[in-house]
């Protein structure tokens, strides 16, 4: 259940970035009179659920120890499924070709945007929390 | 609360009965100093024994099978396993951080985000000390957050 609830809190988050970013891709890459068919929004949708199902690599909150060390490969390995997962899907959605080369490279730019966003936005939630947690040891301090 | 001693004959077990309507933390802790014999943890320094209050210990590590207790700026040596210690030690003031560290909530200075979903607890001796991602949860009910 807890798997569901990370999963799920990542897709929204996915979705928002991916959104996001196409919404600025596509007036670069193709104008903006450029007109979109619906499909690309099922398209965005099945992508950030491709992409969400990934995180299975990542360790949960409460779930087994990872060292840093562990951590960190466990993302770098993540960060490659992304960058399969979007530019395999992106190229059957005819979103660019492998040819040219300044679509590839903005794919490539817009998976590290949206990877960083979706990572900046978990930091600012831990920052959150650790308010919270250090609003409550400054209270227990009174209390003493 | 009313205290009533009484004596016991010369073959009679002595014995400590405590007569409550609940629990509740202040007595949990009467019962484990009770326990511990007098609320003092018996620690070691250069073969030395000590006696040294809990609340005076910032972090508990257990390193390669020892357990030390660490001070402001002494560092002693516990026989107990830290699995005794979290059941000696009241547990609305210290708390296991990582697999081999307990924590003093009320020597925690501030708590940072580090890498992985862990935080890093700054202590009010300026150490620092990790919080596991495993174990954050516990820090965050312990807190009351």
């Amino acid at each position: 259940m807890k798997r569901l609830v990370f999963m799920v809190d990542l897709f929204e988050k996915i979705v928002v970035g991916v959104t996001v970013v196409t919404a600025i891709y596509i007036p670069v890459f193709y104008g903006w009179k450029a007109q979109i068919e619906v499909n690309i929004l099922w398209q965005i949708v099945g992508l950030s659920v491709v992409c969400a199902l990934g995180s299975v690599i990542l360790p949960l909150e409460d779930g087994k120890e990872v060292s840093r060390r562990g951590m960190l490969v466990r993302n770098i390995l993540y960060y490659l499924y992304i960058n399969i997962v979007v530019l395999g899907l992106g190229f059957l959605f005819d979103w660019f070709t492998f040819r040219n080369i300044p679509q590839l490279l903005g794919m490539a730019i817009s998976i590290g945007v949206v990877f960083i966003a979706v990572y900046f936005f978990s930091y600012c939630a831990q920052c959150e929390e650790a308010k919270r947690m250090n609003k409550k040891l400054r209270e227990r301090e009174r209390q003493l | 609360m009313k205290v009533t001693i009484m004596d016991v004959g010369p073959d009679e077990e002595e014995e400590l009965i405590l007569k409550c309507r609940s629990l509740d933390e202040s007595l949990v802790e009467i019962i484990n100093r009770f326990k511990r014999g007098g609320g003092k943890l018996t620690a070691y320094q250069d073969g030395k024994m000590f006696f040294i209050e809990p609340e005076d210990v910032f972090y508990f590590e257990s390193v390669e099978q020892k357990v030390f207790a660490y001070c402001k700026s002494e560092v002693y040596q516990v026989k107990s396993k830290l699995y005794e210690l979290l059941d000696e030690l009241p547990g609305w003031k210290f708390v296991r951080v990582s697999k081999s560290v307990i924590l003093n909530l009320n020597m925690i200075k501030s708590l940072t985000p580090a890498f992985s979903g862990r935080y890093e607890a700054l202590l009010k001796n300026g150490e620092k000390v990790i919080v596991s991602r495993q174990y954050v949860g516990l820090l965050k009910e312990s807190l009351g957050v």
